[in-house]
């Protein structure tokens, strides 16, 4: 047994912090004893019961670091622990400031005192709408990231929302920018005169990130929910979210992107678009052109083609984005030269819902020589055996039920992804990967980086597979953007600007693949490793310096009606102020983004047993 | 009016019992004198009811030294021989005028503090620290010919002089130094370090002018001075005396004592007056003062100091005193945290209170047994760890049992339905 005996002349410590010293000295290794102590008269007696032998020369001013311990390498560490304790020295997480707003609950929150402009929940649905009337009642706009819940709550809270003029973004709202906060899973977009309502998450970001890479911007992104355009709801908060925008200063043009829904509530919609004063683009995503007949809004197909529309009406110019026809066909033929004999299909494992159904849309339409499965339920692909085992050409949506039941959506933890991910590499008769990445303060911090190494080792080992990416993410995303895009095509990965041309790069390098394969020529095949310059060729080119910015005094649309925005102009000037409940995560990426923020320490509701149920229903 | 508008207005008056309060030391008496209902050959002890039997060996102890000290019995086997008989009567210290902290042993001459409610009028007793013994006979229910001749030094040569002081002063009111102490980083229950130097600042002054030997008058001072946590009875104190004016408020749902004996723990609610509520005692988590202890040592809780909780101070104060919540490993926000937590099962804040970390907010005060049930918090109680000794071996928290509430839940639907 060793012993340590350490005296800090003239050292003040008070008792408590002392006592929780010696604790966490106790458990370190081989520590029989530990005792961090003023050396009072009480204190000495207690280390002598010990069996410290103590230097007589100590007083009631000193602090007595006395340690035993099985071996003397443990005493001496387990003694330098309680040193650095006392120095503050072992916890990098000291000196950030304590966060005074602690709230349990939504009504602990005094609006006067302490205010807030909107409520960002993401708790269990069966949760989420109690908080959100709660919210909306305070007079807070509510962003409802929760699914699951009930329609008609959904409903019940957009009405309520429309009588008390507030707006309800979701529930199962993905991503939001509002007044230049991205909220939950979003993406931080450089600021701009484009606004989007968009019904789904990744659906209205891939917009505003294409707008982005095109060097404009984006004012605001207004959420609606999966089901807005649903008999019920009837579009109230697309609606709502139009109206805000056709009288905010900075918009100049607005975006609506959903995915097909109810033809009367679409019609609905349409018919309040006709109304606004600036131009509209839609685009619902697998809807026929007939269903704009009669209406004043741009169509598009595909949400590249509505940014690039938004963009147009921004600058006046038409951006020509990404690769170009020509260039898709000879990286088709590149990459499908190397893929490996008897591999044939596409695997397309997408985190982002929208994205699986963009691509579906896309690859049907290229004809039928691509026979579609999916984990999905859709009229563009048949329905996989077990969404555990791909068939075919597949593509999958891991953010759906089948795969975040009981797990984290694989924008928040790429685990899931990546083990399938692996799984199809090792399939030989996988050709072509898709994978998007989306970024944002609210995700995760580097989504890209295991699959870029996953992909150069397959390259370097001349594995012989073909892998399609696209970053759904800004500049100002704390990921990094421009890095991952670059680490993706140095691995070997073909980086394209937008899902719409990833899907188009997949679909060629498959018909090329078909291509070789039918003339069976197995010369072509070209077996080189790749190297760096193949960067270039593997990179969509971004489109120049920003530019077609314009602030709201000098907007390209017609001029805005002065007195209605007056009071935007205002709440336009000081940043969003968010109360977050639920995922920590969401609150993080507030914070990450200097908004002011608090996050509510909820609890669900407890269960009480039926007798007391009954007399708190009585008494309560 | 509707039961719960009635339960509403009950409870609002009876928190205000507590908020509007104005306790003020007044006094200090012997118990037999001050304390309601303590008859001659009855022992006073902490927690619920409990008979002797049934008692820990820490409680049992205590009877005997109690019976001891008052001379009933020669010794620790008569003592035994005279309670099993029932020649001496047992009785709970919550339901008198009083708090049994730690044990509680209280007995007719155990000199009391007497703390005066001046609002509504009601006196409250507490023992005082015993000097370098700390708990000693009425805490810790330990008695020897030390301890017995620390009580004979502290009645005859100290409270002769501190009672002289305590009258010129005309009293001295408690809540100002609570509420200062708050502010400086009390919590009121484990931590009185701010509160004790405020207690010296008041009486420092009136005792140097005192017409007393100095040698008399530095005893005092000292005793004052080197007794750690010595304002802690005052506190307490003050809480007893506003709760017993809640006490008399029908129709609340307001809780009013917790306090365990180590086998039992339980609650008494202000609408059903006299009444216990009860479930297994819970064990504390905290740290211990030395790492010879750890849970083995620990008894289940014991002692009725959580009156302060009941009064809206220590554990529901945890964001006054981020140090107090540190034992248990917790930081700033956490402390923060448990306060607002607290807040969900409270009646109302208390304007006297305001925090610091909490931006200058108010504590909660008057925990309802309704919203402990609906929300499912339990209140956060401080309290010091005993060891099977005795011996103070720790300080900690826990929770106030559900069961208890349930309980006294059931009991209040049975008492006021319509």
């Amino acid at each position: 047994m060793a012993e340590r005996i350490a005296v800090k002349k003239n050292r003040y410590s008070d008792s408590v912090s002392l006592m929780s010293v010696s604790d966490k000295v106790k458990k370190a290794p081989g520590v029989i004893n530990a005792e961090v102590a003023m050396a009072t008269p009480a204190n000495l007696e207690v280390l002598a019961s010990l069996g410290f032998k103590l230097p007589e020369d100590i007083g009631a001013n000193d602090l007595v670091i006395a340690v035993s311990a099985l071996t003397d390498r443990q005493a001496d560490e387990a003694s330098a622990m309680a040193e650095d304790i006392l120095d503050h020295k072992e916890s990098p997480a000291r000196g950030r400031e304590g966060n005074v707003r602690q709230y349990s609950t939504l009504d602990q929150i005094d609006l006067d005192k302490d205010p807030y402009d909107l409520v960002q929940i993401s708790l269990p649905g069966e949760n989420a709408s109690e908080e959100a009337e709660k919210a909306i009642k305070m007079g807070l706009d509510v962003f409802i990231f929760s699914d699951n819940v009930p329609l008609e709550e959904e409903t019940r809270l957009k009405r309520l929302g429309l009588e008390r003029g507030r707006l309800v973004m979701g529930p199962d709202c993905g991503v939001g920018l509002i007044r230049g906060t991205a909220l939950a899973a979003g993406s931080i977009i450089r600021k701009g005169n484009a606004g989007i309502v968009g019904a789904s998450g990744s659906g209205a970001q891939e917009i505003a990130c294409i707008i982005e890479k095109c060097g404009s911007g984006v004012s605001s992104i207004i959420g609606t929910g999966g089901r807005d355009l649903y008999p019920g709801n009837d579009g109230l908060t697309m609606i709502a979210g139009m109206k805000k925008l056709d009288v905010d200063p900075v918009t100049s043009v607005i975006v609506l992107v959903s995915k097909l829904a109810d033809n009367n509530v679409m019609g609905k919609v349409l018919e309040e678009a006709d109304k606004l004063n600036k131009q509209v683009i839609t685009v619902f995503l697998g809807g026929e052109s007939t269903l704009y007949d009669g209406h004043n809004v741009k169509p598009a197909l595909s949400l590249e083609a509505a940014a690039l529309e938004a963009v147009r009406t921004m600058t006046g110019e038409m951006i020509e984005f990404g690769f170009s026809e020509q260039q898709i066909h000879e990286l088709a033929q590149h990459e499908a030269k190397k893929i490996g004999k008897n591999r044939k299909y596409l695997r397309a494992l997408y985190c982002g819902g929208t994205f699986a159904e963009e691509s579906m849309i896309y690859l049907k339409s290229r004809g039928s020589s691509l026979k579609l499965f999916s984990n999905l339920k859709t009229a563009y692909a048949q329905k996989l055996g077990s969404h555990l085992k791909s068939e075919g050409h597949t593509v999958l949506d891991l953010g759906s039920e089948d795969f975040t039941n009981n797990a984290p959506h694989p924008v928040f933890d790429p685990a899931i992804r990546f083990g399938r991910f692996l799984k199809e590499m090792e399939d030989p008769e996988t050709a072509v990967i898709v994978l998007d990445f989306i970024t944002g303060p609210g995700v995760h911090e580097d989504p890209v980086t295991p699959f870029a190494e996953a992909i150069r080792k397959h390259k370097e080992n001349n594995g012989g597979i073909s892998f399609v990416t696209a970053v759904c993410g800004s500049e100002g995303d704390p990921q990094d953007v421009p890095a991952k895009e670059r680490l993706l095509a140095e691995a070997g990965a073909v980086v394209a600007g937008s899902n719409f041309q990833s899907a188009k790069i997949a679909a060629a390098i498959i018909e090329s693949l078909n291509r070789i394969n039918e003339t069976n020529r197995t010369d072509e095949r070209d077996v080189s490793v790749p190297g760096y310059k193949e960067r270039d060729l593997l990179l969509y080119k971004k489109a120049g310096p920003p530019r077609g910015i314009v602030s709201a005094s000098c907007s390209q649309t017609e001029p805005v009606n002065d007195g209605s925005g007056t009071e935007s102009d205002k709440n336009e000037d000081e940043g969003l102020r968010v109360i977050n409940i639920g995922l920590r995560n969401f609150y993080d990426a507030l914070r990450k983004q200097n908004v002011k923020a608090v996050h509510i320490n909820w609890k669900p509701p407890v269960k009480q047993s039926g007798k007391i149920k009954e007399i708190l229903d009585e008494f309560l | 009016m509707s039961i719960r508008e009635r339960i509403a207005a009950a409870n609002e008056r009876a928190a205000d019992c507590i908020v509007e309060s104005d306790p003020a030391w007044v006094d200090i008496m012997p118990a037999g004198e001050i304390v309601e209902g303590l008859e001659d050959h009855m022992i006073l002890h902490s927690g619920p009811p409990i008979g002797y039997e049934d008692m820990c060996g820490l409680h049992k102890r205590g009877m005997i030294s109690g019976a001891l000290f008052e001379g009933w019995a020669a010794s620790e086997e008569e003592a035994d021989k005279m309670i099993k008989a029932g020649e001496i009567k047992i009785s709970t210290a919550l339901d008198h005028n009083t708090v049994g902290a730690g044990t509680g042993i209280i007995t007719q001459s155990v000199e009391m503090m007497v703390i005066e409610d001046r609002t509504s009028g009601k006196r409250a007793a507490t023992f005082p620290a015993e000097g370098p013994f700390q708990g000693g006979l009425c805490g810790w229910g330990l008695y020897s010919p030390e301890i017995a001749e620390n009580l004979r030094f502290m009645r005859e040569e100290l409270f002769p002089v501190m009672r002289e002081m305590i009258i010129s002063m005309g009293g001295l009111p408690i809540k100002p130094i609570l509420a200062e102490g708050m502010q400086m980083g009390d919590e009121n229950h484990t931590r009185q370090t701010a509160a004790d130097l405020l207690f010296d600042k008041k009486v420092l002054p009136f005792l140097f002018r005192m017409d007393q030997e100095k040698d008399r008058i530095l005893k005092v001072i000292e005793y004052i001075v080197e007794t750690p946590r010595f304002f802690h009875c005052y506190g307490q104190g003050a809480s007893k005396a506003a709760l017993m004016a809640a006490e008399d408020v029908e129709w609340s749902t307001m809780v009013t004592a917790v306090g365990g004996n180590a086998l039992e723990f339980g609650i008494k609610v202000a609408g059903l007056k006299g009444r216990w509520f009860t479930a297994p005692a819970p064990m504390m988590k905290g740290r211990y003062t030395s790492s010879r202890y750890s849970e083995k040592d620990q008894l289940p809780w014991i002692g009725d100091s959580c009156v302060v909780e009941c009064a809206g101070m220590g554990g529901l104060a945890a964001a006054a005193s981020p140090i107090v919540c540190n034992l248990r490993g917790m930081k700033l926000e956490e402390s923060i945290a448990l306060t607002r937590e607290m807040e969900q099962i409270c009646i109302k804040k208390n304007h006297n209170f305001s925090i610091p970390n909490l931006d200058f907010d108010f504590l909660p005060v008057g925990i309802d047994i309704r919203k402990v049930l609906k929300t499912g918090i339990a209140p956060e109680i401080h309290g010091g760890m005993f060891n099977h000794e005795g011996g103070l071996i720790g300080a900690g928290s826990a929770r106030v049992p559900m069961e208890c509430f349930e309980k006294a839940m059931v009991a209040f639907a049975g008492e006021y339905s319509e």
